[in-house]
């Protein structure tokens, strides 16, 4: 016969009880679970459609539309951010498996780090990518700035390619630098480029917050081994917007 | 016999629950930790991939192009985000409805994509019609080229269609123009 814990007080998660709806609290657990995925498809089909946006555009106006993703688009930030989101992915796993241990420190620890590689992400990107193009003009759409975008263009060719070149046309040789031209399309791209980074961004600062909550609980021992599902579901979430910025980054960045 | 799960007191319903359900599978350390290099090691390859333009196999060059290099980057992303949901997500470890919703989703996303695009693949279907070439009385481009119409033999009836061909023929010029839809002007033909 099981006997009842001693009369102590009894931590947030020991003294979890759930739903009277539920059979057990195990299938509480799964149920919610479910029901994140459920969401989760959603979000999928939210980013779906600029992956469609992408593809149908691509589509009508291929021509330049490697080279303006090479020009107006920097693959190392790209790179650097797809490994802080992956890290960051990776340390909300081990929060998961600290609950799933009991360790309230480690728990704490790692959620920290989650929210650093976030916070890493949203600066690297608002700093040095958005800051930079919101100055220079590389808006979407009808903010787009031909003039101020094409003389810029120019400056930086004939300092690569006039006869008194400030850089060497040897040495750019190879680079898109010294060959790219603005196309009447560029916008297109860039639109494409703002939505879907902006509204990832979106889900990386809503992440965030969402972090912060579970630190928080965690922090008022609401995780233990028996109760951890809302820790879960927001590491759900957070693997969800990581895998979107895996397909995002090679289609924004690389291709 | 009294449920214990009538009880709303928490020491009973967690004393019949020690028993029972929570097995949780608590996934290995390094299991993740390889799982997580493994994509780091993935990111690296996407990123070393898009910068191979050319591949030379002896005297035979394989140009990799942009539609090459976008198969090549969304496959490896196909891979890297499998392994997210396999095991940072604990599909592998859960129950498969999870793993079915996420496959619905994915026939979702697929159906989304692919109708949307098969659409963009053919809207330049329509504009030869209001070029003239596909018109009421046929597709025109037949009359550009004599050796289509005898072929179709049977269909090409009466002297409108014949007189138009060898005037072309004649002429030597590709005729663009439709013929004239009744016959009173057969004669100006002949």
């Amino acid at each position: 016969m099981t006997s009842a814990p001693k009369d102590k007080e009894l931590k947030p998660w020991e003294a979890y009880i759930p739903q009277n709806h539920w059979r057990n609290a195990t299938d509480e657990a799964e149920g919610a679970k479910l029901g994140m995925w459920l969401f989760l498809s959603t979000e999928v089909l939210l980013f779906a459609g600029f992956f469609c946006a992408y593809a149908f555009f691509r589509m009508l106006y291929p021509e330049n539309w490697h080279e303006a993703s090479r020009y107006y688009l920097d693959w190392e930030i790209g790179a650097a951010n797809t490994a802080v989101l992956l890290l960051s992915s990776f340390t909300i796993v081990l929060a998961i498996r600290a609950a799933q241990q009991g360790n309230r420190g480690m728990m704490l620890i790692q959620l920290g780090i989650t929210q650093l590689c976030a916070a890493f992400f949203l600066v690297v990107k608002l700093g040095w990518e958005y800051w930079p193009k919101i100055r220079d003009g590389k808006l979407p759409g009808v903010f787009f700035d031909y003039p101020a975008v094409y003389a810029q263009r120019a400056a930086e060719k004939a300092m690569i390619t006039g006869s008194d070149a400030v850089i060497p046309a040897a040495q750019v040789a190879g680079d898109y630098a010294s060959t790219f031209t603005p196309g009447a399309h560029d916008h297109i791209f860039l639109s494409i480029y703002w939505i879907s980074t902006a509204t990832h961004g979106f889900h990386v600062l809503v992440g965030m917050f969402v972090i912060g909550w579970a630190m928080w609980k965690a922090y008022k021992w609401h995780y233990g081994p028996r109760h951890y599902t809302s820790l879960e579901n927001v590491g759900l979430y957070w693997h969800i917007v990581d895998i979107i910025w895996i397909f995002l980054f090679p289609l924004l960045y690389l291709v | 016999m009294t449920n214990p799960h009538d009880s709303i007191e928490p020491r009973e319903i967690l004393a019949s629950e020690e028993h029972g359900h929570e097995h949780v599978h608590v996934t290995p350390f390094w299991t993740m930790f390889w799982v997580f290099a493994i994509l780091l090691f993935l990111t690296a390859l996407t990123v070393w991939s898009a910068n191979i333009h050319y591949i030379t196999i002896g005297n035979s060059v394989i140009e990799i192009g942009a539609t090459l290099h976008i198969l090549i980057a969304m496959t490896i992303a196909t891979v890297k985000a499998i392994l997210v949901a396999a095991y940072f997500m604990h599909l592998k470890y859960d129950k498969p409805v999870n793993t079915i919703v996420v496959v619905s989703t994915i026939f979702g996303v697929a159906l989304f994509l692919g109708l949307t695009l098969t659409d963009t693949v053919a809207r330049g279907i329509h504009d030869r019609r209001e070029q003239g070439e596909i018109h009421a009385g046929g597709d025109m481009t037949l009359y550009s080229n004599p050796g289509r119409l005898e072929r179709k033999g049977a269909a090409a009836q009466g002297g409108v269609e014949g007189s138009v061909v060898q005037q072309s023929v004649a002429s030597g010029q590709a005729v663009v123009q439709p013929p004239p839809a009744d016959n009173e002007n057969q004669s100006a033909d002949h």
